[in-house]
Formats: C-alpha cells, sequence, structure tokens
C-alpha cells in the first residue's frame, strides 16, 4: 500500500516558492491502476516522484509498505527504488546500450548473479514481445517499442509497484492501446500496482480502477473512476469530464430542430429504449435521436445519448423531469 | 630545395618524435585529470549527484584561469614546475609539464560540457532502478557521453598539437620548434614549409581518426 499522509513540496528558487504539493493525503492499494489527472503544473509529477524519492517531500509523511520512505536513509533508499519501477513520457532509455543491456543495467545493479540474468531478460522481452530486438539500440525502435521496454527495464527485478510519469502521451492512439493493454497485463498477471499520471482522461477510463483528481497541488476529486466519471462533485473534475464528453451538434442540425436537446446518460442496465417508449406514450411527445454512444468507463458501460423532444411545452417539461428520475442525468443542453 | 631537406631529415624525424611525445602525453595526462576535473564540475552542478556550488565555483574559475593565460607566458611561468617534475627546464620532457596543464584545463570544459549534454531524464532513470552514484556516472553517464568525449578528445589534440609548436620558444623541440628555428631565424622556407605540411597532414589524420571512432561508439543517429 502507499499512502500519503497530509504531504507537501514547496520549492524554493530565487526568492520565489512555489507550493507544488498541498497537503495531499490519499491511499493506494496493492493492485490498484491508480490514475492521477490535472491540468499542467498540477504537481502530478512532484506527487509520483515523492513515491521513489526523487522528489523529497517539505511535510508529511510517504509511506510505501508500511515504512516512511521520506526518512530511509541511502542504502534503504536504494534498496526501495530497486523495487519500485518507473517508466516516463519520452522513455530515458540509454542511448548507447543495446535492450538487452538497458535491462541488464537494472539486474546488475539489484545484484543478480549473472546466469539468471539471461534468462531473466528474455523472459521479459517475451513478456513485452520484443523477443527480437534483444540486441537493437533505442533509436532504432518505434515510440511503443520503447515504452514496452522501458516497462520491461521497470519490472526486470520483479517490482511490485510501477510508477509510470504520462507514459502515453509521446504516442499515437494505436500504440497507446496497446501500451496500455501491456500495463493492464503487468497489473494482472504480476499483480503489480499501477500509478499512472496522465492527462488524457481516455486512458484512466480505460484501465484505471481508481482516481484523484489534482489542481493546483491538491487533491479536488478522487474515487473509483466509474463514480467520479459518472457523478463528478468539484466544479474542475466536470469542466474536465465535459471537455471529452462533449458532442457538439452540427449546425445544419441546430438550424432546423425546434424544441430542447436533452443530453442522457443512462448506466448499462437501464433499459435505455424502453424508457424512451415509455415516456414518449405517456407524455404524448416525440424523440428525434440525435446521437448515441456508450462508453466503457474502467470496464463498466456509461451510455450517453443526445435526443431532440418534440411536443407540447407543458408535456415537455413533464418529460424532462421523468427522464431526469428515471435515467442517470438528464440535462437540457440546447433549446430554441 | 631537396638537399636541405634531405641533409636535415634525421633532424625532422626527430621534430616529428618529439611532438608526438609531446602531444601523446600531455593529451592523455588531459583526458584523465582533465576528464576527472569535468566529472567535478559536473557532479558538483547537478542535485542528482554532489551538488556544492563552492567547490564548482572555485573549481571553475581556477580553470579559467589556466585558460586565459597565453600559453607562451603559461609556459614560462611553469617551467621552473619542469625542473621539479623532470629534472630540466628546457627539451620536450619540460615542455609536457606546462603543456598538460594548459590542456588539462582545455578538456575540463569540454568534458563537463559532453557529461552535461547528456539527457538529464535518462539519469533519473538510473536514479530511479536504485543505482548508486558511482555506477551511474561509470555505467550510464559516461558512456552516454562518449561519443561527445571523443570529438572533444579530438579537438584537444589539436589544440595540444598547436600548443606543443610554440615550445620552440623556450627551445621545447618538435616540428614547430624545427620550422621556427629553420624557417623564421635562417630563412630556410623550405624546411619550414615541410614542417608546416607535416603538422597539416597531422592535424587532418587526427581529425579523420577521431571522427570514425566517434561515429562507431555513437548509436544514437545511426
Ligand atoms: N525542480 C523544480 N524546481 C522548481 N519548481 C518546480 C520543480 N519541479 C516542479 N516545479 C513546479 O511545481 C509545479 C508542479 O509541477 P509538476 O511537474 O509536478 O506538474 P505536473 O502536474 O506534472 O504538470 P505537467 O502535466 O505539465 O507535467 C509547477 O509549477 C512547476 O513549475
Ligand atoms: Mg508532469
Amino acid at each position: 500500500m502507499i499512502d500519503f499522509q497530509n504531504v507537501s513540496v514547496t520549492f524554493k528558487q530565487n526568492r520565489k516558492t512555489v507550493e507544488a504539493v498541498r497537503n495531499v493525503s490519499f491511499q493506494i492499494n496493492d493492485g490498484d491502476i491508480f490514475g492521477i489527472v490535472g491540468g499542467s503544473g498540477a504537481g502530478k509529477s512532484t506527487l509520483l516522484r515523492t513515491i521513489n524519492q526523487l522528489q523529497k517531500v517539505s511535510e508529511g509523511n510517504v509511506i510505501v509498505d508500511s515504512k516512511a520512505v521520506n526518512n530511509l536513509k541511502s542504502t534503504e533508499l536504494r534498496l526501495l527504488r530497486q523495487n519500485v519501477g518507473m517508466i516516463f513520457q519520452h522513455f530515458n532509455l540509454a542511448e548507447n546500450k543495446t535492450v538487452y543491456q538497458n535491462i541488464e543495467f537494472v539486474l546488475k545493479v539489484a545484484g543478480w548473479k549473472k546466469n539468471k540474468i539471461q534468462s531473466r531478460i528474455s523472459e521479459l522481452l517475451e513478456f513485452v514481445k520484443l523477443s527480437d530486438k534483444a540486441d537493437t539500440y533505442p533509436s532504432k525502435l518505434s515510440g511503443g517499442q520503447k515504452q514496452r521496454v522501458s516497462i520491461a527495464r521497470a519490472l526486470a527485478n520483479n517490482t511490485k509497484i510501477l510508477l509510470c510519469d504520462e507514459p502515453t502521451s509521446a504516442l499515437d492512439a494505436e500504440t497507446t492501446s496497446s501500451v496500455l493493454e501491456l500495463l493492464k497485463k503487468v497489473n494482472n498477471d504480476f499483480g503489480v500496482t499501477i500509478v499512472i499520471i496522465t492527462h488524457e482522461l481516455d486512458v484512466v477510463k480505460s484501465i484505471c480502477n481508481k482516481v484523484v483528481v489534482m489542481s493546483d497541488g491538491k487533491v479536488v476529486e478522487s474515487g473509483d473512476v466509474y463514480s467520479v466519471f459518472t457523478n463528478p462533485q468539484n466544479d474542475f473534475t466536470k469542466q474536465l469530464i465535459e471537455h471529452t464528453n462533449n458532442f457538439d451538434i452540427p449546425a445544419e442540425i441546430t438550424d432546423i430542430i425546434k424544441g430542447p436537446v436533452l443530453k442522457l446518460t443512462y448506466l448499462g442496465d437501464n433499459a435505455v429504449e424502453s424508457i424512451l417508449s415509455d415516456t414518449a406514450k405517456e407524455y404524448n411527445i416525440r424523440y428525434n435521436i440525435i446521437h448515441g454512444k456508450i462508453e466503457y468507463i474502467a470496464s463498466k458501460p456509461l451510455g450517453i445519448l443526445y435526443v431532440n423532444i418534440i411536443g407540447e411545452d407543458k408535456n415537455i417539461k413533464l418529460v424532462v423531469s421523468a427522464l431526469k428520475e428515471k435515467t442517470f442525468s438528464a440535462e437540457v443542453i440546447y433549446n430554441v | 630545395m631537396f638537399e636541405n631537406i634531405l641533409s636535415l631529415r634525421e633532424d625532422i624525424l626527430e621534430a616529428l618524435l618529439q611532438t608526438g611525445f609531446m602531444v601523446a602525453v600531455s593529451l592523455i595526462t588531459a583526458v584523465v585529470i582533465g576528464g576527472l576535473f569535468g566529472i567535478l564540475l559536473y557532479t558538483t552542478s547537478s542535485s542528482h549527484f554532489y551538488k556544492n556550488e563552492i567547490v564548482r565555483k572555485i573549481t571553475g574559475l581556477v580553470l579559467n584561469i589556466i585558460r586565459s593565460v597565453p600559453f607562451l607566458i603559461l609556459m614560462i611561468l611553469f617551467l621552473p614546475l619542469s625542473k621539479i617534475i623532470v629534472g630540466t627546464k628546457i627539451g620536450p620532457e619540460a615542455v609536457v609539464v606546462p603543456l598538460s596543464i594548459a590542456s588539462i584545463a582545455f578538456f575540463a570544459r569540454l568534458a563537463e560540457a559532453s557529461l552535461s549534454d547528456v539527457n538529464n531524464g535518462i539519469i533519473e532513470a538510473a536514479f530511479s532502478s536504485g543505482a548508486s552514484k558511482s555506477r551511474i556516472i561509470f555505467s550510464i553517464l559516461i558512456p552516454e557521453a562518449l561519443p561527445s568525449i571523443i570529438r572533444n578528445i579530438t579537438v584537444t589534440a589539436i589544440s595540444v598539437l598547436g600548443f606543443s609548436a610554440m615550445a620552440g620558444l623556450v627551445g621545447g623541440g618538435g616540428l614547430g620548434d624545427l620550422a621556427y628555428r629553420y624557417g623564421y631565424q635562417r630563412y630556410q622556407t623550405d624546411i619550414m614549409l615541410v614542417c608546416v605540411i607535416m603538422l597539416v597532414v597531422i592535424v587532418q589524420l587526427i581529425q579523420w581518426i577521431g571522427d570514425a571512432v566517434a561515429l562507431k561508439f555513437d548509436k544514437k543517429y545511426q
């Protein structure tokens, strides 16, 4: 378990002080895939780096497996780092070392015996599907391959915690999903706890089970991913989520429609068709479906439907409030 | 014209060997000791290693002073030291002492620059694996900086060759000395020309070897 207890980090530079992390407390359980999201400069990287003490805390404690890592002596600290892997946005592989040598370095650091190193590296390269690239230099690899090597390197010493700082931000969409699949597999096959910083909410939606949202050094929202996404409490989180979820109704459509447009969201188990047909009958209105999709958040479905309601004003009012009852949320986003 | 050269061919050969000796010894000292100073400058400026402003500034100041003194003056100043170290104030052996000192200061700064060019993220990744500082310096930092260090050794070698040519002014021997004695003092331009051509060829050779070796070690852009 990773436990942040009132952690603050303050940078002092030429009389200027920056409070990068302010009094943050939360816990990450073993086996979690834990997302940290937030805008640029929110303090995400700074917080993540306190876990392996690449960043010292100014106040508070960071407890990793019941040890306060902020008080460790240098030899204990090195031991901690040997058991916590880390991957980066720009991979940070040694350029003048082959794939094999990059992983070998970490194993030598952790004191592996020569005769074990080779078989461990083959095992790791097989796991990340790069067995044929052992003797290749990083400059010859694609971004996705580099990230897979750095995952192999981070896990080499059988680490149980993997810290990821924007691991997919330098990758295209397709490569991103293959790297995310690999991280899922790492979590699933080896029970590795993964802490992942990202500014892409899609990353959180697709692999995380828990998430914290940071803004200006503080944690402004936390919880399991599905409830944070479906029911954000904090304004900043709402903005973030709307930003990615919103569908702009094309002008061609807004020009011709009359009446309100509703955004309905419904959890996977709500039978939305029957709700629509029932309410249409009951309130004597018609629905025009403009756009609909189902998103998977932490593997659970969330339906989003944009409908235009046609009917008499007083009926429309009634049906909107009825829909608010029957679906997860119903919100008028457009009205003429 | 060729008689001059033929009659002096043993002198020319000796001068060549003297130049080779001065450059080789100074370059080796520069790479070893200057390299250590480069590591010192780098590690005392990085918070990952042994950040220490006082040590860094004092070291930097001393190196800058040496670099700003013209080599001729440096020779005159340090020849008494040669007497203590190598037992003589004349000849290539004596010149090697001030030449080494100048080259150490020259190479230290270049080595520092090479080390600073290593992507900080790579160093950070090494720290995150739990490696010790010394292991990171020798197994990551230096290998990553190696192509650039080799290019800077090449630059240093060529500068040292240039400095060594000035040794003639204090009776230090070498190709520069020969060119000066025959070409300037005795108006035998042909000898001077031969010496200059040899120096040009040596410079080209150093550059060519240095580039080839650097390229061999550079896996970044291949
Ligand atoms: N070493 C440092 N010295 C001084 N200030 C720093 C340092 N590292 C970070 N900061 C400051 O701390 C704040 C938080 O930085 P941090 O890198 O943690 O943000 P972030 O959430 O990771 O942002 P991004 O998404 O852009 O990576 C920023 O204002 C940054 O300028
Ligand atoms: Mg960051």
